[in-house]
C-alpha cells in the first residue's frame, strides 16, 4: 500500500492493533486519513508513522439530546491532542473527562468502526 | 489563487431592490411550497418588478430530501416566476443562503445577469427533534464525528469549552446567556421573529443542558421559515428602494474540528471577513450594524472576534457589558439572530440580507433605535463554520 492509499480501513485495522496510523507530508505535518496532499500545507505524504494514540484532552461535551442513532443515551465526546494530530473520540469511562487529562483511543465497532477514548495515567 | 470577483473599481455592485420573508417559528406559516411563494411574492411586491425581468435563481435548502422528500428544488423556484431561467439550488448546511447569496451577487458582477432573484427555505417541522438533531450533524464530519455521536450542539459545544479553556473568563456563564437575553430582546419586536418574547438572566443561565456547557438558552430554536431577495445591476428600472452590495467574501476550512489550526477560532470566517473588506475597500471602521450566525450563544463571541471587531478572548465580556445591545458602539443582531429571530437553515444567510437590507433602509423594527446605519455585515457559517460567507451592504446615496 502506498502512504497515498492510506485510507479509513487501515486506520482502523492499526488502530484494532493498538497503534494509530499518521500521514506525514514532507514538512512534517501529521493528520488521518484520507488525503491525497497534507490539508495544512498542501505538500506530498512522505510516511505514515504509527504511533500510541494516547494524549490529553482538549475538549470535551456530554450530549443531552441525541441524534436517533443515541436515543437513550448521552454520550460524551472529547478531542485528544495526540501529538502529531487531534483526534476526535467517544468517551467510554463512568468519571466525565476533564481538560488535560491523558487518555487513550481505541476502536469502537458497532454500528460502525469508530474512535474511543479512556482514561490513562 | 485569486478567488474574487473583478476589483471594486473595475465592476458595478449589485444593489438589493427587494426582500422578503415569512415569520419564522416553530410551525412555519404553511406548506413548503406555500412558504416559498410567500416569501417570492413578498420580494417581488417589494422590488416593483416583474418577475419576467429575473435572469437567474439561486436557491438555498440544506434538508429538503428528509423532510419533504424534495430534492431538485431549483425548479420549483422557476416555476414561481414563470420558468425556463437558469436556476441552481445551494447546499453548504447553515451557509446554503449566504453562498446562495454570493453566486448572485457575482453573477451581477460578471456581467452574466441583471436580475437574479435568490430564495432560502427550510421546512423542519414535520420532523421530530431527534429526527432534526440526526439531519443537523450531517454538516459535520461523518467520519470522525458523526460516527461519535457528536451533534450539532455537541460541536459548538467543544469549541466553546476550547475557548474557554484557552480564554479562562471567570463568568462565561452568565456573560453567555447575556447574549442570549440580547438577542430575545431584539426579536421581540420583530413580528417576523420566531420568539416574540424577552428571556431574563436567570431563566437563561439556569436552563436545562443540551450538550454542556452550551444549554437550551444558548441554542437556536428549530425554526420553519423561508426568504427571498431580489438583486439587480444599478441599471435596471424599479420602483423598490435600494441598497448597495458594496463587498462579498467567502472562505473555508477542514471540515472536522480536529484537523484545524484551533478547535475554536473559526479561520475561514476570519478570511471571508479580509476579502470582503479588501473587496469593498472598507474597512472594520465603516460597519455600523451586523447581523452575524449566531446559531449558538459562543458562535457570535467566536463571530465577532474573527471578523475582527474583537481581539480572541475579548467578545465574551463586550457582550456582558452591553457593546453588541441596539444601544451600544457595535449593535449585533437586530433581527434576534438566528438565536432568536430563528434558524431555518436555507433561509437564514437570505433572511439576514433581508433583515440588514431594511435595517439600512430605515423600515425594520429596530430603525428607530439606530442613528441612520450607512454599512451592515451579514456573516453566515456553514456547520462548525467549515465554510463562511461575509456580505457588506451600504445605504445608497442619493444625488
Amino acid at each position: 500500500m502506498t502512504e497515498e492509499a492510506f485510507g479509513e480501513e487501515r486506520l482502523f485495522e492499526l488502530l484494532g492493533g493498538g497503534q494509530l496510523g499518521v500521514m506525514m507530508c514532507i514538512e512534517g505535518h501529521g493528520f488521518l486519513p484520507p488525503h491525497r496532499r497534507c490539508p495544512h500545507c498542501g505538500g506530498g505524504v512522505e510516511t505514515v508513522t504509527e504511533t500510541r494514540p494516547r494524549g490529553e484532552i482538549l475538549t470535551h461535551t456530554t450530549i443531552a439530546v441525541p441524534a436517533s442513532d443515541f436515543i437513550g443515551e448521552s454520550p460524551t465526546v472529547v478531542i485528544i491532542d495526540a501529538g502529531s494530530v487531534r483526534v476526535t473520540a467517544r468517551w467510554d469511562h463512568d468519571a466525565p473527562p476533564e481538560v488535560g487529562q491523558r487518555a487513550e483511543v481505541w476502536l469502537g465497532q458497532e454500528p460502525s468502526p469508530h474512535l474511543r477514548a479512556h482514561p490513562v495515567r | 489563487m485569486d478567488n474574487t470577483a473583478p476589483s471594486h473599481r473595475e465592476r458595478v455592485d449589485p444593489h438589493v431592490i427587494g426582500v422578503g420573508s415569512t415569520p419564522f417559528g416553530p410551525e412555519g406559516s404553511g406548506s413548503f411550497r406555500r412558504m416559498l411563494a410567500d416569501a417570492v411574492d413578498a420580494a417581488l411586491t417589494d422590488a416593483g418588478i416583474d418577475e419576467a425581468a429575473i435572469d437567474e435563481v439561486h436557491h438555498a435548502n440544506f434538508a429538503g430530501a428528509i423532510t419533504d422528500t424534495q430534492n431538485h428544488q431549483a425548479p420549483l423556484v422557476a416555476d414561481l416566476i414563470g420558468g425556463g431561467v437558469p436556476t441552481i439550488r445551494h447546499e453548504n448546511a447553515c451557509a446554503s443562503g449566504g453562498f446562495a447569496m454570493w453566486s448572485a451577487v457575482r453573477a451581477i458582477h460578471s456581467g452574466a445577469a441583471d436580475v437574479v432573484l435568490v430564495t432560502g427555505i427550510e421546512h423542519l417541522s414535520p420532523l421530530s427533534t431527534s429526527e432534526v438533531t440526526t439531519a443537523f450533524a450531517m454538516a459535520a464530519d461523518e467520519l470522525y464525528e458523526i460516527r461519535n455521536g457528536l451533534t450539532f450542539p455537541g460541536a459548538y459545544a467543544l469549541m466553546a469549552r476550547s475557548y474557554i479553556s484557552e480564554h479562562a473568563p471567570d463568568e462565561y456563564r452568565s456573560a453567555l446567556s447575556a447574549i442570549a437575553v440580547k438577542n430575545h430582546e431584539h426579536a421581540s419586536v420583530n413580528p417576523l421573529a420566531h420568539f416574540q418574547s424577552t428571556v431574563d438572566l436567570q431563566t437563561a443561565t439556569e436552563a436545562p443542558m443540551i450538550a454542556d456547557p452550551l444549554n437550551l438558552y444558548d441554542s437556536c430554536p428549530i425554526s420553519d421559515g423561508a426568504a427571498a431577495v431580489v438583486l439587480a445591476a444599478p441599471s435596471v428600472d424599479a420602483t423598490g428602494e435600494r441598497v448597495r452590495v458594496r463587498g462579498v467574501g467567502a472562505a473555508s476550512d477542514h471540515l472536522a474540528l480536529q484537523t484545524r489550526e484551533s478547535i475554536h477560532a473559526t479561520a475561514a470566517t476570519a478570511t471571508a471577513a479580509d476579502r470582503a473588506f479588501e473587496d469593498a475597500a472598507l474597512t472594520r471602521d465603516d460597519v455600523d450594524i451586523l447581523e452575524v450566525h449566531d446559531c449558538f450563544t459562543i458562535a457570535e463571541v467566536l463571530a465577532l472576534e474573527a471578523l475582527g471587531f474583537y481581539a480572541p478572548g475579548e467578545a465574551l465580556e463586550a457582550a456582558q457589558r452591553g457593546e453588541t445591545t441596539s444601544s451600544g458602539w457595535l449593535p449585533t443582531n437586530l433581527s434576534g439572530g438566528l438565536k432568536a429571530k430563528g434558524h431555518p437553515v436555507g433561509a437564514t444567510g437570505v433572511s439576514q440580507i433581508a433583515e440588514l437590507t431594511k435595517l439600512l433602509r430605515g423600515d425594520h423594527p429596530m430603525a428607530e433605535s439606530l442613528e441612520r446605519p450607512r454599512v451592515g455585515l451579514a456573516h453566515n457559517a456553514g456547520g462548525t463554520v467549515a465554510t463562511a460567507v461575509v456580505h457588506l451592504l451600504e445605504v445608497l446615496e442619493h444625488d
